[in-house]
């Protein structure tokens, strides 16, 4: 069955704005209780069903609105989730790869490696290593690299003790977590 | 320090080598030899080439029998749950391989398989012939990244060496070469004499070459030179350390101008 196809024929039974009795619902569309009240949750979620009383569906101000646009009802959310979207095509995949064939590395060399056309690479790479070390992927090596200006403390050194797989990670300064694409799960981390 | 890439005579050819595998004739000749003295720049043009392509990349083991040498492909794969049982687990990666080959041939991109410090196991008929499997059954460009041994130990296996056509020596840097690094990675401007006397030192090791940018570069930046002029040159440097030597560890100093 398509999803949402239970959803989107409820939504249009619904249409006259008045309250019906579900088991009358549920004939009338001719699927399984639980199917229609699955389809009911969704509209609810959706904001387009009132809350039942006893066993009654009516649709909402919203609801009245979605079946005189012809709203059809898709699987799939409905906003930005928030969730990581994994892409292996992005500066930061490309980074993570370099780092898991050198393990041991400076900023510039997976610059070096990674970059394409991004702008700012230094410091879009100085950030995800952050939030790698913060959840302890990389850690920083006690010593530097000497620097070249007379100012410079000297280059950082990096070493990946913590691969978890070739997806690379994705950080959400939003929700302040790590995904790891890998374990498919998010670690919580605060970086700066 | 700049950290643009740039590309040298080693990677000209691996380049080269990888392009001439994706106009091959011999459908099953799709196994490339890559080896060279540490130093020479294998891994910053690995390092690179996998960032760019995606493609799989395992590191291999001394330790591996052809159990765990799937296991760890199919790990690299991103499969976190492997399929027990030996031929669900190849059958599996056969088609995994397969799926990502052709994502990447929509793409316009090359996906290969790449073996690293193959040393470790090329004189190992088990591993060999599982990856000369893998490789002919996906015509699957597959490198193969070694130090020494590993071109000798192939010979041992006549069947895979044939398959080998192609071998990628990582040689050590060319004048040209040493020039190129130094315009491309060097932030201040660099005499030809210098340059010279680097890749002199240097041996033509990579490694050495940008150890040798770094003092340049510091010496550079103290005394400012003109943007426009020649560069600094040995007598600029003079005195001053530029590498250390690679086999006694001491430091090597730019000669005083006679």
């Amino acid at each position: 069955m398509v999803p949402g196809a239970v959803a989107t024929r409820l939504l249009k039974l619904l249409n006259d704005g008045r309250e019906h009795y579900i088991k009358g619902v549920v004939i009338a569309l001719g699927y399984n209780h639980r199917q229609v009240s699955d389809a009911a949750a969704l509209l609810r979620r959706r904001g387009f069903l009132t809350a039942t009383n006893n066993g009654f569906y009516q649709l909402s101000e919203g609801g009245l609105i979605a079946v005189k646009n012809n709203v059809s009802i898709t699987s799939g959310p409905i906003g930005p989730t928030g969730a990581a979207r994994f892409t292996d095509t992005s500066f930061r995949a490309r980074a993570w790869r370099a780092m898991r064939v050198r393990r041991h590395f400076s900023i510039s060399e997976i610059v070096g490696d990674a970059v394409c056309t991004e702008r700012q690479p230094n410091s879009n790479l100085a950030r995800y290593f952050r939030a790698l070390i913060a959840v302890g992927y990389v850690i920083e090596m006690p010593k530097r690299r000497r620097g070249t200006k007379q100012e410079s403390n000297g280059f950082k050194q990096y070493s990946l003790v913590k691969d978890t797989g070739p997806r690379a990670p994705g950080y959400s300064r939003k929700r302040k977590v790590l995904h790891d694409f890998n374990l498919g799960k998010d670690i919580p981390c605060v970086a700066n | 320090m700049r950290p643009d890439f740039v590309e040298t005579t080693n990677v000209r050819e691996f380049h080269g080598v990888i392009r001439a595998m994706e106009d091959r004739g011999a459908v099953e000749a799709c196994i490339v030899v890559v080896d060279g003295k540490p130093g020479l720049g294998k891994t910053t043009t690995m390092a690179r080439w996998v960032a760019q392509t995606g493609s799989v990349y395992v590191r291999a083991n001394i330790g591996w029998d052809y159990s765990w040498f799937i296991t760890d492909l199919l790990t690299e794969l991103g499969f976190q749950t492997i399929p027990y049982g030996k031929i669900k687990r190849y059958t599996l990666l056969i088609k995994t391989l397969s799926d990502r080959a052709q994502a990447a041939r929509v793409q316009g991109k090359t996906f290969t398989l790449i073996i690293d410090e193959c040393d470790l196991v090329s004189s190992r008929g088990e591993i060999m012939e599982a990856i000369r499997g893998i490789s002919d059954i996906q015509s699957l460009p597959t490198i193969l990244v070694g130090m020494g041994k590993l071109r000798d130990n192939l010979r041992r296996f006549p069947q895979i060496e044939s398959r080998a056509p192609r071998k990628v020596e990582f040689l050590p840097a060319t004048l040209e070469d040493t020039r190129a690094l130094m315009v491309a990675r060097c932030e201040v401007p660099v005499a030809e004499d210098l340059v010279a006397f680097v890749w002199k030192v240097s041996k033509g090791y990579n490694r050495e070459i940008l150890e040798a940018i770094a003092h340049v570069e510091r010496a550079g930046l103290r005394l400012d030179p003109d943007p426009g002029g020649a560069g600094i040159t040995m007598a600029d440097m003079a005195g001053q350390v530029i590498m250390n030597d690679r086999d006694t560890g001491q430091p090597i100093l730019v000669p005083e101008p006679v």
